[in-house]
């Protein structure tokens, strides 16, 4: 018998580290839909999801966390709100080197607003020891100009433990507020 | 930078709390820094009605203000409202009333040897606090010892602190309490940045939050607050991954919470509780806020939810 599933979204800005946050933590090998990237002004990565990267957690009585992974380019954003609808929660990476984080962040917040107000959402800031970039009271800023207060965490989204932080605070968040 | 003060209005009448609330809102954008209005009467700035002089007495720390029936004469009272209270008049109270509260706070943050009864710790963040709420905390400061050598150069605009002493733990030199904290300009800053590489502020922050309340609990500059509330979280991944901390951020972000109920509600030790508030605080993103009494009717559960998160955090070791 189908047991019952849930859905966690991450989502973020090309190469702030989204596939590679689901490969630290999908039970199954992870769908990944890369292609070569063709936008090096935005990112200098080789490649790029251009549909959707697909992990899940598999728990006790045949229940699972679908965990969607979205693709960062604006063009996809029609799929955006079709994958929120009904999820548990959000997980939003930010590229604190990309060329315009604070907008970026702006412009997810703004997308998933039914989840950010529900404080079922946490921000990823990645690369922040590039150097140059904005500060975090920069994030609480762009945040605050929203009446939020989500967890805004400074991570290697290559690093288990940093990806499990953020699912740690998304967890957290979501239980404080039911 | 505006700052945020608090103000409580002791009156014989009533309806006069309600009016100054609905100046507060239509002055807000008119008045050179933020004001909330309290219960409590330990607020910075406490207005009081001739009914209710006798009956307070003021902290040192407060700036009082007198609210003056017609054909009243104020004794010995600097900051005078006369009645019936009208916007202009009262607009130009409340600026006045911020100008002295900045002054009296530069003074305390910039001696903390006045605070001698304190501990350099508790000294320490007082005088952060202080600072961070006169507003002069935005532009980059050394924090020297007594023989006027820095220790540190502190910019809360970036958020970073560069050390200038190699001789110990910097948490440590700091806890051992600093004379004098000079606002200096950016190109200081830059000149300091290249004597050393420029480190987490929070993280110093933190240690020195968390530090305090293992000797003395719950900070000095946040034992008369009725009440706390987060503005931001604690960035964890910068600071170290911290469950309690967790909890109660989760907790303090979306309602207020005495020291004693955020103990309760997230069942984290109390003195780890005066721990995250004292760390909070110094890193900017704890404010007062009064508790709201709880609700009559029953918080909405979703035993659904709360069960698939629950075996989520089993299956990730959280």
């Amino acid at each position: 018998m189908a047991g019952r599933e849930y859905k966690v979204i991450i989502t973020g800005t090309m190469g702030a580290g989204k596939t590679t946050a689901i490969r630290a933590i999908s039970d199954i090998s992870m769908i990944s839909t890369e292609a070569a990237n063709t936008d090096l002004l935005a990112s200098a990565k080789a490649t790029t999801t251009v549909a959707l990267d697909y992990g899940e957690l598999q728990l006790d009585g045949g229940d699972r966390v679908r965990i969607y992974g979205t693709p960062g380019q604006q063009r996809f954003s029609f799929m955006w709100e079709i994958l929120a609808k009904g999820a548990l929660g959000l997980v939003l990476l930010i590229d604190n080197s990309s060329e315009r984080p604070l907008e970026d962040l702006g412009t997810f917040l703004d997308a998933f607003s039914e989840l950010t107000r529900k404080a079922a959402a946490v921000v990823g800031v990645t690369h922040c020891d590039a150097g140059s970039g904005p500060t975090m009271g920069d994030y609480y800023e762009v945040l605050a100009e929203r009446g939020l207060a989500l967890p805004v965490f400074s991570i290697d989204g290559r690093e288990r433990e940093d990806v499990l932080l953020l699912l740690d605070a998304l967890l957290t968040s979501i239980e404080a507020a039911s | 930078m505006p700052c945020e003060w608090t103000l409580s209005v002791m009156s014989e009448y009533p309806d006069e709390v309600a009016i100054v609330r609905s100046m507060l809102s239509i002055l807000r954008t008119n008045l050179t820094d933020q004001w909330q209005l309290v219960e409590s009467p330990h607020a910075d700035l406490l207005v009081m009605g001739a009914g209710a002089e006798s009956a307070l007495r003021p902290r040192n720390t407060q700036v009082v203000g007198r609210l003056l029936s017609p054909g009243e004469r104020p004794e010995n009272a600097v900051l005078t409202l006369e009645r019936p209270v009208r916007a202009m008049p009262f607009m130009e109270f409340l600026n006045m009333a911020s100008m002295r509260l900045k002054a009296r706070n530069e003074a305390a943050s910039l001696s903390p040897a006045a605070n001698a009864k304190c501990s350099p710790a508790q000294s320490l963040g007082q005088t952060l606090a202080a600072l961070r709420k006169s507003g002069t905390f935005k532009r980059p400061m050394a924090l020297l010892d007594a023989s006027g050598e820095r220790l540190a150069t502190i910019n809360t605009n970036r958020g970073e602190i560069v050390c200038h002493r190699q001789d110990g733990d910097i948490v440590h030199l700091l806890e051992q309490g600093f004379e004098q904290a000079q606002a200096l300009t950016a190109r200081d800053w830059e000149a300091a940045c290249l004597t050393a590489k420029p480190g987490r502020l929070d993280r110093i922050c933190w240690q020195l939050g968390t530090r305090l309340a293992e000797t003395e609990g719950l900070g000095s500059w946040l034992q008369n607050m009725a009440g706390f509330r987060l503005i931001g979280w604690p960035d964890f991944g910068a600071i170290g991954n911290d469950r309690a901390g967790i909890k109660l951020s989760a907790n303090l972000t979306q309602r207020a919470h005495t020291p004693e109920s955020a103990a309760v509600a997230t069942a984290v030790a109390i003195e780890q509780v005066y721990g995250f508030l004292n760390a909070s605080s110094l890193c900017g993103l704890l404010v007062e806020s009064p508790c709201v009494a709880a609700q009559q009717t029953p918080a909405i559960r979703r035993p659904e939810q709360a069960s698939v998160i629950s075996r989520l955090r089993g299956k990730l070791g959280l």
